[in-house]
């Protein structure tokens, strides 16, 4: 457990931590389960093992039941992601302003298949964005970028490095 | 998506004011029809319970009365006459007035369908499955849906063997997601080692894959209410089909819960315990400890009698070695130190301590039994012997007095024991160590099922049946007394512990009016106050199912199935 | 078309996301107003208002704060539901980035009404933006002394608002999976009853709405129930926010009035403006993609909520998703089907086998692998799931059956002959293009 976080990552996790439980009622700890992983998330980039057991310590759960949360949510990586965390909307409103096309030359220039999740990008298929009316639209780390064509699309690829 | 309820069909939201209800027809209780047969039930019963009042079975999968209800498998829809839509049978209470059909197309396309659904993913591998023979998917496919499936091309590929723990191993693929076996963990074993990972028709049932394990020591119930085939007991695994075994109602005797057991058998192997439903002692439920206690039914057992104690020693029929004990009895009567074990049953207990008292003229018997253990929350007690209640209560209905073992094993350190009559041979201590002691004793006379260090001391060795080969009773730490029944006969020449006693007792010239088990209860419990009044015939649970016998078992003393090779062994168990 | 706005009527002013900028435009005078009101008072106005609620089913909303019991000691929550992801649907995210203390405001006016002192808004996780205004608003408000210990500096009312975000699950939209999730639990649906209204989060009374229907709340303290009644039609008060989106030169999100047709919404020159050149409309989804599809011939229909029953569809959330003609109806199903298949949040079995595998069938029509019998198959699986019509037949848990499989049953009854060269041709008629005259990126 002592190598999970650095000692400036314990100190953001513990306060985190003491911050999120004041929202609930105190015989209601798991309540916090949702931000306290996404806070491990934003302090380890995903969510290993060991912080599932540490989670569950301070919520007065099991690990079994982090598991189950952090596999049922798609935004919760269970294993280290690339570090470009692409997710592209194809579902109708998307894919009828050209988000099939948009994946496949997004697929083309990082030479990754959607769904694979290499070192640098982890390219995959998600579900609407609600940026309906501003298709077609994909996140990087959680970025939204909206009403996006060749020519945005490549300015936005320059700033991944 | 967004807000309450979802888009698309949101059920209605309660009405404003309950609409004014006519009286009920059963003031107190709710009454309502299922196919048109009026069912009365007490207010609060669920529509699968209520129909089975009247014989009428509402197939389900992820019910179970002793569980939270989680209606997720959608197998027990019906119409109801107080709804638009099909109503989950396990979820919706009664109501009055309600007319409840089971059996229309719109029930049946729904089984159909759920069956069909269920099997997508399911890899029909029957033959190599355990559960098969005794698995909910065969039977409802038999009866509800019986159409060849019309999926094409791959199915989902999940964990075909996971060890979850010591006991329990799991086939994901059969797995149908009803939850049961998380809910158990969670609700009744308190232990929640299990639950579902990932989302639609990707999740799977498991153990966290870094910390996890099924160990609890209530694993083995997640066996038992699987419906299908995914969660099997290691023990049992590939050891014999469902359909080959038969089964008698008996109780364990690990401890002193004595939860009611079935015992499945076949030809005269134990091959597993089930739970027995009880609602006073263990509900639906059995501890893996309890549950593998069944082993010593089948190994190390003393299956013939033997005289003379070293090199003199020599296997002989039981009217022998009858004869054999009571000849070196008879001059010591009036000195025999007697040891008694709380793990005979009611029967050999009082069949022993009438030949101790009356003809071996004993004050006093030691008592012996197992050494206490480990004891948890939900059913496993400390104490290991599944009949101390009992002996306590036939010691002092017949006068005897109960003296601790401690006091025996001081007796035989002063060197004061000549001769010890055992009534079972299991001690509190460490085997070896009291066999020793039991060397200068000058005659050891001992009924005993298994082999022990403490068995190879005896001058005469009396080969004792088991409780799973004869009728019996026993009774368990709170006071209930439950009648077992006989599996099969007891094993070579073995007889059952009141046989052994009356013999030498009639050998040594007492009269005994008993030739059966139940006649040493009708002769001798009512001189026992807490025994007089039980019903030894009446509360006998009725045997449940003979197995399918293919050839008789002895035949050639092979089960149905065996193969030269022995017991397939599956990498990674 | 011009149309009194609700919603959006300050959207797009300078410092409207401020506390500074929405307190010029008389922000949080209507909760002080409200304040000054009996609790029942406020419920009254609600349900005079004939606002209903704007996360698609349109359940009357001073009728759903009428349920909650007013004899149970247990505290009261309310949760706003900010999960938007029914696809087509771009509205609430809007009203977060644009107007959020007009949520705040109309919270305060809700948990007076029900006597909450707790408010929970379950976020989408995916809206990093949004979530930041929101977060930000809300310091803000407590920072005012808006919320916290005293509610508007009322003596004796607390009221705390934190925003949880979600991550990732479409389920969690709906009520009582929000609630799960909000418990810090997968989002497996409730059993119902009961209803959130009587046993909720942490098992207390729990009123579940919509950002947008609480959003309305202090415009209709501003100028009266009556005004907004009359803006709506007969039963549903106010104006709705829709969001246009697919095949129209000008899609987007925009506030209409409950009687402005689909076909004015597509074809006004202040909202969709038509089609690109030489297109027709070939169908159109109109309340997020759960909603049974309209050909071209049944778009004249006012989205206004009841509008819809006599086509077997919906109003839904707003969202309406325009299919040219020359767009594959088969792909377009198969992009639905593959949604509720991957969202399906695998509680129970008809949903959770069944709509990967219509997924699976489409997939296998529009690949030009598709037989005659998967046609029936396909309608035989969705009809298992939830039969239509009409809407409401779900055999499932949750409503999510349905949301996958009323589209199918559409979509297949609407557009059979499509599927049926599908299956004849042994490929897609419209070969490598098949998403119609958008459908390239470029």
């Amino acid at each position: 457990m002592s190598d999970l976080f650095t000692a400036d990552e314990r100190a953001r996790f513990d306060a985190g931590l003491s911050e999120l439980l004041s929202h609930y009622p105190a015989d209601r700890k798991r309540a916090a389960m949702l931000p306290v992983l996404r806070l491990v998330q934003s302090l380890k980039g995903w969510i290993p093992p060991e912080a599932m057991k540490l989670v569950a310590e301070k919520l007065e759960t099991t690990p079994e039941r982090v598991q189950e949360v952090a596999t049922f949510y798609v935004m919760f990586h269970t294993q280290k992601p690339g570090k470009y965390v692409i997710d592209v909307c194809t579902n109708l409103s998307c894919s009828l302003r050209g988000a099939e096309g948009m994946l496949a030359y997004l697929e083309r220039r990082l030479g990754t298949k959607a769904g694979t999740n290499g070192d640098k990008y982890f390219l995959r298929e998600t579900e609407c964005l609600a940026s309906c009316g501003t298709a077609p639209c994909l996140q990087v780390n959680e970025d939204h970028h909206e009403n996006l064509d060749k020519a945005k699309l490549d300015k936005l690829l320059e700033t991944l490095t | 998506m967004s807000e309450p309820t979802k888009p698309a069909g949101a059920p209605a939201p309660p009405p404003p004011g309950p609409p004014a209800k006519p009286p009920p027809k059963n003031p107190g209780f709710v009454t309502f029809t299922v196919d048109g047969k009026e069912v009365v039930a007490k207010p609060g019963t669920n529509m699968v319970e209520a129909a089975k009042q009247v014989g009428v079975e509402i197939p389900y999968y992820c019910y179970h009365p002793r569980l939270s209800i989680a209606a997720n498998c959608r197998m027990c829809m019906v119409e109801s006459s107080g709804a638009p839509k099909l109503v989950p049978a396990c979820q919706t209470a009664i109501a009055e007035g309600v007319a409840i059909k089971t059996t229309t197309d719109k029930v049946r396309d729904q089984q159909r369908a759920v069956m069909e659904f269920l099997l997508l993913n399911h890899p029909v591998d029957c033959s190599i499955c355990d559960q098969a023979g005794e698995c909910k998917l065969q039977d409802y496919y038999m009866r509800y849906d019986h159409k060849p499936s019309r999926l094409e091309g791959s199915k989902v590929l999940r964990n075909k063997r996971k060890v979850l723990g010591p006991t329990v191993v799991l086939d994901q693929e059969r797995c149908i997601l009803c939850t049961r076996c998380v809910r158990f963990m969670d609700e009744v074993a308190k232990e929640p080692q299990l639950g579902v990972f990932g989302r639609g028709s990707h999740e799977r049932i498991d153990v966290h894959p870094t910390y996890g394990s099924l160990s609890s020591n209530y694993s083995g119930n997640v066996v038992d209410i699987c419906p299908v085939g995914a969660l099997l007991n290691r023990d049992f695994r590939f050891r014999a089909r469902a359909w080959f075994l038969s089964s008698a109602p008996s109780v364990c005797t690990g401890c002193s819960r004595g939860c009611s057991t079935w015992v499945d058998f076949m030809g005269q192997d134990v091959y597993r315990y089930r739970p027995r439903e009880n609602e006073a002692i263990n509900k639906s439920w059995l501890c893996d400890q309890g549950r593998l206690t069944y082993k010593a039914l089948n190994k190390g057992r003393v299956a013939q009698s033997v005289v003379g104690r070293g090199q003199d020693a020599r296997e002989v029929n039981a009217a022998e070695a009858i004869k054999y004990a009571a000849l070196k009895l008879k001059p010591v009567v009036g000195g025999v130190h007697v040891l008694v074990s709380p793990t005979v049953s009611n029967e050999g207990l009082l069949a022993g301590l009438s030949l101790a008292k009356d003809v071996l003229q004993a004050k006093h018997v030691y008592v012996g039994g197992r050494a206490n253990g480990a004891a948890d929350a939900l059913l496993m007690t400390a104490d290991k012997n599944p009949n101390r209640k009992g002996l306590e209560w036939i010691a002092k209905g017949l006068g005897l007095e109960l003296k601790p073992f401690a006091e025996l094993e001081g007796a035989l350190d002063k060197n004061q024991v000549k001769a010890l009559y055992a009534i079972g041979t299991a001690v509190p201590v460490d085997p070896d160590a009291f066999a020793k002691k039991l060397a200068g004793v000058e005659l050891v006379v001992a009924q005993a099922t298994n082999e022990s260090p403490v068995t190879a001391q005896a001058h005469a060795l009396l080969a004792t049946a088991s409780h799973v080969e004869d009728e019996g009773t026993f009774t368990q730490e709170a006071g209930i007394t439950q009648r077992v029944r006989r599996a099969f006969p007891p094993r070579g020449d073995s007889q059952p512990h009141w046989k052994w006693s009356s013999g030498i007792a009639k050998e040594l010239g007492a009269a005994v009016a008993y030739g059966s088990s139940r006649e040493v209860f009708k002769a001798l419990a009512p001189s026992v106050p807490e025994l007089a009044g039980y019903e030894w015939d009446k509360q006998a649970p009725i045997a449940q199912k003979k197995g399918i016998s293919t050839l008789p078992a002895s035949a050639d003393g092979r089960p149905p199935g065996w193969r030269e090779t022995g017991v397939p062994r599956v990498r990674g168990i | 078309m011009n149309v009194e706005k609700v919603v959006t009527r300050n959207w797009g002013k300078p410092g409207q996301n401020t506390l500074q900028g929405y307190k010029q435009g008389g922000g949080y005078a209507q909760l002080k107003k409200a304040l000054e009101l009996t609790p029942d008072a406020v419920v009254a106005e609600v349900k005079k208002s004939n606002l209903r609620g704007r996360g698609g089913a349109g359940f009357p909303t001073g009728l759903k704060w009428s349920f909650v019991p007013k004899d149970n000691p247990k505290p009261k929550y309310l949760a706003i539901n900010a999960d938007e992801s029914e696809p087509g649907t771009a509205k609430d995210r809007f009203i977060l980035e644009n107007d959020p203390h007009s949520l705040l405001e109309g919270i305060g006016i809700a948990c007076w009404a029900l006597g909450a002192h707790t408010c929970y808004i379950y976020a989408r996780g995916e809206f990093k933006y949004p979530s930041a205004v929101l977060d930000k608003a809300i310091a803000e408000a407590y920072r005012d002394g808006i919320f916290g210990k005293k509610l508007m500096g009322k003596d004796g009312f607390a009221l705390d608002v934190y925003q949880v975000r979600g991550a990732g699950a479409y389920i969690c939209g709906e009520e009582t999976a929000l609630l799960e999730s909000l418990e810090g639990k997968k989002g497996w649906p409730r059993l119902k009853p009961p209803f959130p209204a009587v046993v909720g989060l942490f098992g207390c009374p729990t009123v579940v709405n919509n950002v947008e229907t609480i959003a309305s709340l202090p415009p209709i303290f501003e100028k009266g129930a009556e005004w907004f009644a009359k803006l709506g039609a007969e039963k549903s008060g106010g104006t709705r926010l829709v969001t246009l989106s697919g095949a129209v030169k000008r899609p987007g999100t925009y506030e209409v009035a409950m009687h402005t047709s689909i076909k004015d919404l597509i074809f006004d020159a202040e909202y969709g403006q038509g089609l690109p050149n030489g297109r027709k409309v070939k169908a159109v989804i109109p309340g997020g993609s759960s909603a049974p599809v309209l050909t071209a011939d049944e778009i004249d229909v006012k989205l206004e909520f009841d509008a819809f029953k006599p086509l077997q569809s919906m109003a839904g959330s707003g969202g309406v998703i325009v299919l040219d003609d020359s767009t594959c109806a088969v792909r377009s199903l198969w992009r639905v089907a593959r949604f509720y298949a991957e969202e399906s949040c695998g509680q129970c079995t008809p949903c959770r086998e069944g709509q990967p595998w219509m997924a699976r069938l489409l997939r296998k029509i529009e690949e030009g692998r598709g037989e005659t019998k998967d046609l029936e198959t396909l309608m035989g699986v969705a009809k298992s799931i939830a039969p239509w019509p009409p809407i409401g037949l779900g055999n499932t848990i949750c409503a999510l059956g349905d949301a996958g499989a009323l589209p199918v049953q559409s979509f297949v009854q609407k557009f059979k002959s499509e599927f049926e060269q599908h299956i004849a041709q042994h490929r897609c008629p419209y070969g490598d293009k098949p998403w119609g005259h958008y459908g390239d990126f470029a």
